[in-house]
């Protein structure tokens, strides 16, 4: 099966901005260079749409979502946006308290003008947490073509031996974290805009939805995957039984939407890169087995699957019929056994996709029209949560 | 008369004489309101037709209506007085009044309470519930005199002239702000207003208000038409307290987000969130707002002065007719 | 004797300081249901019949009668009622369809919001399997949460979920075993009821559940809603008997004695979003999700409202005391437009909470009754 490289840092994080963190001297340091150009991304049914976005390299066109920015606690954060479009860009910050510099003054934040125009936006990151950053030009426009990411804050006390998404002592502990971000594409406006024509919102229909810039199944891609070079972030969940997963949903685009996971409630701990506890210690979370992702918010929850101890020795207590009373897709996921890490009987040339036996899970939209490509089931707002073995090398 | 009657009557007559001399408990509070035909204005659309509340028979029909403040506990008279040509009525969400519904022949629904028909009148008295932030809106056909501008705002206060949402110091605010939701269809609205066929099925906004107004009206000083008197725009020293009292009188639903701001939701519909020794507050950059819901939302100004706009993160409604920038954009200025 | 009496001052002293009652075998059931997977017609207040697909009851129906049931299917599905700790085993027979033979979609049971679950009996098919026209197959589950569910089939979900194979899945407490008689959300004497109702929301888009009667392929993202109905029905039909529409068995007469607690179950499974206000009565959410409001130590995070706003795949347990007051308590989704061109309400989500004087109905003997 198809996996993401598991680094232990943030999947789907831009690995370039890292680096560019690294090299700034700080133990953390945060001075981030993004451009705003446009580019091209493709959908599973073979379309390719015209995109505006940011990326961190002059050199490069646009990546949809922008690149995953992971500071600290205590950190000033700088950002300085170029912008090679043609018209005016700029970027909010929602949650922070910006302070800007250069540009010019726009409605909602300091813009940099057109064709070469720069901003520099600097806060401190006060709270640990999930945010968002998106444009503040033209936002009916700017945010839907996709100059939109994500920022990680950090806590003060985090090590990658200590992980926790809010620090010690707020039950924010975790052994794995993924980052799902969720989106909408109107081909007909990506149209407009690629033609120089008129953008009426009001004709704003939503064809495709995506998780990290991507629609099902190329959500499972790996990140950086060489044919979707202007997408990089996978949205794969891997994990094991019993391990502590944090799932970050990003809800930036223009809808609201309703993401369940199969398997298990997720614990939700915060909302916005607010953590859910309140002053005197009372613990505000609550488990969810539909969370509702408004537009604008983060919602950062635990996700853990622990199984009902079936094995080959406690079996399941029914009977599965045999292969030829049964429907199994081709391709498939399954393994032909009911069991964790055990592999079965399959019918006669059906591909099955499952290595060793692992379990999979949908994480999707429950508006279901939104986990089509273009009204073609399975699509969109959906990708998988896989759960290995115990002893599978993850 | 037997002495122990006499001795009851002269009782009577003298506690009879206590009570009229006493005051009430409670002051009363007292509206009268008209529902009539107006217009407003939108940019590029300078006369929408409209029905709204009015303070006086002669007065301008109000888009939001007019406020109607309380203080807990006090006894509250509404009169109704119809100018229109269809029967109208009032309801109150979330208050505890209770509803007398009205149905036709054949046993559909008409009004979710007592109706004032076409040139008449209706009293409505209740005892103001919770404080906290309330609409008040028409329950006769509300799918089209509601979305014609029969709504709007009342304020129930812990005590008169209260500085806090609740009974709790901890909503103590400097600065309040009424953020009321809606939109317009104007096709729709023209509808109504002459009387024609009025099909909620094709229902399509193409305005998107915040207290009666779209961008740039919500945040200029003058009113864009007499019906509309109120900005959707605080001003707030930096650390001054503002408390944010959203509700969504509209047919969609909305996303609340203040830029740059963590806001906190302390409470809505008259129910606080410091409750059972709990303090379940928390904080919200964007809150979803579904039609007739309330939400309390208490922020502190920053520091650094300059514009936080307050705007509904559904971005579709932040355009008039198709023109940015528009729709649901308020303002909190720290000068 | 003696064991079975311990057990049961056990679990009341547990069930009093409101710790989950431990599961006892004692008391557990095997329970049996079978739903058969079809098709079938939904009637609006227009005389409108919508085509769609559904579960019928096969459960007390003979073997050799099941196929009888072809293109029966009821809106929304049968009601299951199970209690926590039970051995729930329900058999899914796919019978086919009558106006669409050429169609042999398979079709799969999820229950929506069981823990832990594995894929063999999560109903996913990529990763799992989906049953075929014609044959059977044995969902297991021994549920450990009370609270309120659904469950719908997971084959094409677009599809088949809008076409209406979905239904209402109840957890019920232990508590339930040992306090006789009395009615419970969770294990959890405050969330004490006295009659409880079905709010389960959905919309129909007669354009796309038309093409597919009709061996078209509809685009689902051109989904436009033309019906809003709560428990399968729309307005007035929602406050008609339950007898009036045979395929839609489940109305909205929410009726109780004043003073009574009534617990409303809100499920969505439609594709929008909807805010439902009741006028003139508070309402407390007192569990989401199939969990009681709390935090990790207890804290009581139940919350009042007057208008509940649900999304695609949630659910909500809201506790409401009918008034002292008889009388009638409009109950409606206050996006005002999710309806058809006419009186106000009509083809949407609009009903009432009937309050009678005390001691006027009797003691509810079934959901939504």
């Amino acid at each position: 099966m198809i996996r993401s490289k598991d680094s232990g840092l943030l999947p789907g994080m831009c690995l370039v901005a890292l680096a560019v963190m690294f090299l700034s001297g700080s133990s953390w340091g945060a001075a981030f260079d993004l451009w705003a150009k446009d580019a091209y991304i493709s959908t599973p049914d073979g379309n390719s749409i015209y995109i505006w976005g940011l990326t961190d390299s002059a050199a490069n066109r646009a990546q949809l979502p922008a690149p995953t920015l992971v500071v600290q606690q205590g950190d000033t954060v700088n950002i300085t946006l170029h912008n090679d479009l043609a018209e005016p860009v700029s970027l909010v910050f929602p949650g922070q308290d910006v302070v800007s510099s250069g540009g010019v003054a726009g409605l909602l934040a300091q813009e940099a003008p057109a064709a070469g125009g720069t901003v520099t936006y600097q806060f401190a990151a006060g709270s640990p947490g999930t945010y968002m950053y998106h444009s503040g030009t033209n936002v009916h426009k700017q945010v839907h073509m996709g100059i939109y990411g994500v920022i990680i804050v950090r806590p003060a006390d985090w090590s990658p031996t200590n992980k926790t998404a809010y620090g010690a002592g707020t039950d924010t502990e975790f052994d794995r974290e993924h980052l799902l971000i969720t989106g909408e594409l109107d081909p007909d406006l990506h149209w407009a805009v690629e033609m120089g024509e008129d953008y009426d919102i009001r004709a704003f229909k939503a064809r495709y939805w995506t998780v990290n810039g991507r629609c099902f199944p190329d959500t499972l891609l790996p990140d950086n995957a060489a044919y979707l070079p202007n997408q990089p972030y996978g949205a794969l969940i891997m994990c094991k039984p019993d391990e502590r997963v944090l799932l970050r949903y990003v809800g930036v685009g223009m809808q609201n939407h309703v993401l369940h996971p199969h398997g298990n409630h997720t614990r939700v701990i915060a909302q916005d890169g607010q953590l859910l506890k309140g002053p005197a210690g009372e613990d505000l979370s609550t488990l969810n087995f539909t969370v509702l992702l408004g537009t604008g918010q983060t919602v950062d929850q635990i996700y853990i699957w622990s199984g009902l101890g079936y094995t080959p020795s406690n079996p399941i207590p029914t009977r599965i019929p045999g292969l030829k009373n049964l429907v199994i897709m081709d391709p498939t996921l399954y393994s032909g056994s009911p069991y964790l890490g055990v592999k079965g009987d399959l019918p006669v040339g059906t591909t099955s996709l499952n290595e060793v036996g692992e379990y999979y899970f949908m994480l999707h939209a429950h508006e279901e029209l939104q986990i089509t490509n273009w009204g073609a089931f399975p699509g969109g707002l959906m990708t998988l949560i896989t759960v290995y073995p115990p002893d599978y090398p993850l | 008369m037997s002495k122990a009657l006499e001795i009851t009557v002269a009782l009577m007559l003298v506690s009879a004489l206590f009570i009229s001399v006493v005051p009430p408990a409670q002051a009363d509070v007292s509206y009268d309101l008209w529902a009539k035909a107006g217009t407003i204005a939108v940019p590029g659309a300078p006369s929408i037709p409209v029905w709204g509340f009015s303070t006086t028979a002669t007065g301008p029909a109000l888009v939001p209506g007019p406020l109607i403040e309380a203080v807990q506990g006090e006894l509250v008279t509404i009169t109704l007085h119809n100018s229109l040509a269809e029967p109208v009525s009032i309801i109150f969400p979330a208050q505890n009044v209770q509803p007398t519904p009205v149905k036709d022949a054949s046993g559909l629904f008409v009004s979710f309470s007592a109706i004032a028909p076409p040139s008449g009148m209706v009293v409505y008295q209740f005892t103001a519930g919770n404080p906290g932030s309330y609409l008040y809106e028409s329950g006769a056909q509300p799918q089209k005199q509601v979305h014609m501008g029969l709504y709007g705002p009342m304020i129930v206060r812990p005590a008169p002239g209260s500085n806090q949402a609740y009974n709790d110091v901890r909503s103590a605010f400097d600065a309040e702000l009424l953020v009321i939701l809606s939109e317009i269809d104007p096709a729709l609205h023209a509808a109504g207003a002459s009387g024609g066929a009025y099909s909620i099925s094709a229902f399509q906004p193409q305005y998107w208000l915040i207290n009666g107004r779209t961008y740039p009206d919500t945040v200029s000083a003058t009113s864009p038409s007499p019906g509309q008197p109120w900005s959707a725009k605080v001003n707030a020293s930096p650390g001054q307290r503002i408390l944010l009292r959203c509700l969504n009188a509209g047919f969609q639903n909305h996303s609340l987000t203040v830029n740059s701001i963590i806001a906190k939701v302390i409470g809505g519909e008259g129910s606080p969130l410091w409750k059972n020794g709990l303090d379940a507050t928390y904080g919200v950059s964007s809150i979803v707002i579904g039609s007739g819901e309330g939400y309390d939302l208490l922020l502190t100004a920053p520091a650094t002065s300059g514009n936080y706009h307050i705007y509904d993160r559904d971005l579709l409604h932040l355009v008039n007719a198709g023109t940015y920038p528009g729709g649901m954009i308020g303002l909190i200025q720290v000068p | 004797m003696r064991r079975a009496t311990l057990l049961i001052v056990l679990c009341l002293g547990l069930a009093l300081t409101q710790i989950p009652c431990a599961d006892t075998p004692a008391n557990a059931a095997t329970v049996n249901i079978r739903l058969g997977a079809t098709d079938g017609y939904a009637i609006m207040p227009d005389g409108t019949a919508v085509y769609g697909f559904g579960w019928a009851d096969l459960t007390r129906v003979s073997k050799k009668r099941i196929y009888n049931n072809k293109g029966k299917a009821q809106f929304i599905g049968p009601l299951i009622e199970v209690y926590e700790g039970d051995d729930v085993y329900i058999t899914m027979t796919n019978l086919g369809m009558v106006m669409r033979p050429d169609l042999d979609d398979s079709h799969t049971i999820h229950w929506h919001g069981f823990r832990n679950q594995i894929p063999i009996y999560d109903g996913v098919p990529e990763p799992s399997i989906a049953v075929p026209v014609g044959r059977d197959f044995v969902y297991y589950y021994k549920p450990l949460d009370p609270g309120t569910y659904m469950y719908h089939c997971h084959f094409e979900p677009v599809e088949h979920i809008q076409m209406g194979m979905v239904g209402v899945l109840i957890v019920r407490p232990a508590l339930e075993k040992t306090l006789k008689k009395r009615k419970f959300v969770f294990n959890d004497t405050a969330t004490e009821f006295d009659r409880e109702f079905l709010v389960f929301v959905s919309e129909i888009d007669p354009v796309a559940h038309h093409d597919i009667e009709s061996v078209q392929e509809p685009d689902w993202t051109d989904y436009k809603a033309g019906y809003w109905v709560l428990n399968g029905r729309a307005y007035p039909d929602t406050m008609a008997p339950a007898s009036a529409l045979p395929y839609q068995p489940f109305n909205s007469r929410i009726q109780a004695n004043a003073g009574e607690k009534v617990l409303l179950r809100f499920m969505n499974l439609g594709f929008e979003q909807h805010p439902l206000q009741l006028l003139g009565i508070p309402m407390k959410v007192v569990g989401m999700d199939a969990q009681p409001l709390k935090g990790l130590n207890g804290e009581d995070l139940s919350v009042w409202k007057s208008t509940i706003y649900i999304g695609a795949g949630k659910t909500f347990d809201v506790i409401f005391q009918a008034p002292n007051t008889p009388g009638e308590y409009p109950f409606y989704n206050r996006n005002y437009c999710k309806q058809r061109d006419g009186p106000v309400g009509v083809g949407g989500m609009l009903t009432s909470v009937v309050v009678h004087s005390p001691r006027t109905l009797p003691g509810q003997r079934a959901v939504n009754e």
